[in-house]
């Protein structure tokens, strides 16, 4: 199936789902859970946890899925970010910080064999890629650290061996520049 | 903008914005950005903007199968009142309900306008096929049926002043070859069948049997040989109760 289609089919079942169609949520779960139990688990690199972010995100679909603009260009972009922003709260909630690095977050079982959803055009993810791409590779490595698995400034900084305050440099610096080379 | 900016040190504010999404910031910091995408519009654009930005990155996070029971749990999460109270009045969705109910053959419950459409996804699996009614005020009941060990089983709406009622499976019921019934139970009364639950099968009932389903009136499920009990009684073990309640 073509970006475009998925697009417009899963806009179309968060319509019904805003008219309370569970049918609908359970199309939207179906087209989107691998990804976004995915998205969770290397966050918070632990199932249950990520299978309770997972339903927190449907279940906040249910409840306020007209929160979805459908002038956005991609719902699965916006459903794979709030369980993004889900996953990283609940990590921040729970104590003590993970000091393990990014070893035992990557230690994630089962990969889904089907294709693989999209999020984004090509063009689009190819250009984030140029841009972080671009970042000198200790900066792009702390970068992905942070987004993808939910590291801190002072996990990173504990990682790479560097002062709190350098860390803060190098990620202040990647954020401007990366900013630039988006925005351009 | 032609000036070089200022590159930021670990001492400066850098663009909390982006040190939010990013999600290096941690405790109190964190929780000041959280506070400000409340009462800031101008920040909450900054943090959208954002997010926009870094999201493609996601795009390389590998899928993962979700644990199996997954879905059910959402699905039973939809019931909890506060949810099931959200009905949004649109024809669309109503208009499900008048199907099943002229494709029930209920006329003559209809035509006394009174009439109950069941639904009941492909083998009592997920997924459940929900049609909820647009809600006139106060005329909704909801009911969770569950197990004696509280798994939840089926979740029933009934609009009584849509004469509607739909029943959603929510547990795996491994039928085996017997029928599952459906049971109204009011209070003081014995139960009286409101009808079998059939693969994606709507069904009518009479105006007597939605006459018993007020507040506190108990809905059951119980499994019985196949075509349903005999005996106008529960034969079968019940496999899941519930008490309707006004939403």
């Amino acid at each position: 199936m073509d970006l475009d289609t998925q697009r417009d089919e899963l806009r179309a079942a968060l319509h019904d789902v805003g008219l309370g169609d569970a049918a609908a949520l359970k199309q939207v779960y179906d087209r989107t859970s691998a990804k976004l139990f995915g998205v969770c688990l290397r966050i918070l690199g632990e199932r249950s946890e990520a299978e309770d972010v997972l339903q927190e995100v449907y279940l906040s679909v249910w409840r306020n899925s007209a929160a979805f603009d459908p002038g956005r260009a991609s719902p699965i972009t916006w459903l794979a970010t709030i369980a993004r922003n889900r996953a990283i709260d609940r990590l921040r909630a729970r104590r003590p910080v993970r000091s393990d690095g990014i070893d035992s977050a990557l230690d994630v079982p089962d990969p889904a064999p089907s294709a693989q959803i999209r999020l984004e055009t090509t063009e689009t993810v190819q250009r984030l890629e140029g841009c972080v791409g671009e970042l000198e590779s200790r900066y792009r490595e702390a970068i992905r650290a942070a987004f993808l698995d939910g590291h801190t400034y002072e996990t990173l900084s504990a990682r790479a061996g560097v002062p709190l305050g350098t860390m803060k440099s190098w990620i202040r610096r990647s954020l401007m520049k990366l900013k630039a080379c988006m925005d351009q | 903008m032609t000036h070089e900016p200022p590159v930021p040190d670990g001492r400066d504010e850098g663009d909390v914005a982006g040190e939010y999404v990013l999600g290096v910031l941690d405790g109190e910091a964190r929780a000041r950005a959280a506070e400000r995408m409340r009462g800031d519009p101008l920040f909450r654009a900054e943090v959208r903007a954002w997010e926009l930005r870094l999201a493609p990155m996601l795009d390389a996070v590998a899928e993962v199968a979700p644990p199996a029971g997954s879905w059910r749990r959402v699905a039973a999460s939809l019931a909890a009142p506060s949810s099931v109270v959200e009905f949004r009045s649109r024809p669309s969705v109503w208009n499900r309900v008048e199907v099943w109910r002229a494709t029930a053959g209920g006329l003559a419950a209809a035509a006394a306008g009174l009439a109950v459409a069941i639904a009941i996804g492909p083998a009592l699996r997920a997924p459940p096929r929900v049609s909820v009614a647009p809600p006139p005020q106060g005329r909704v009941l909801t009911a969770k049926l569950s197990t004696p060990g509280g798994q939840v089983l089926f979740v029933a709406i009934v609009d009584r002043a849509r004469h509607g009622v739909t029943v959603v499976p929510v547990g795996t019921v491994d039928a085996r070859g017997r029928s599952p019934e459906l049971w109204i139970i009011a209070a003081g009364s014995p139960p009286r069948p409101v009808g079998l639950l059939k693969d994606g099968q709507p069904l009518s009932v009479s105006s007597a049997v939605l006459s018993s389903a007020s507040p506190q009136a108990l809905l059951a499920v119980s499994m019985e040989p196949a075509g349903g009990s005999t005996t106008g009684a529960p034969m079968g073990p019940v496999i899941a109760t519930g008490s309707l309640t006004a939403s």
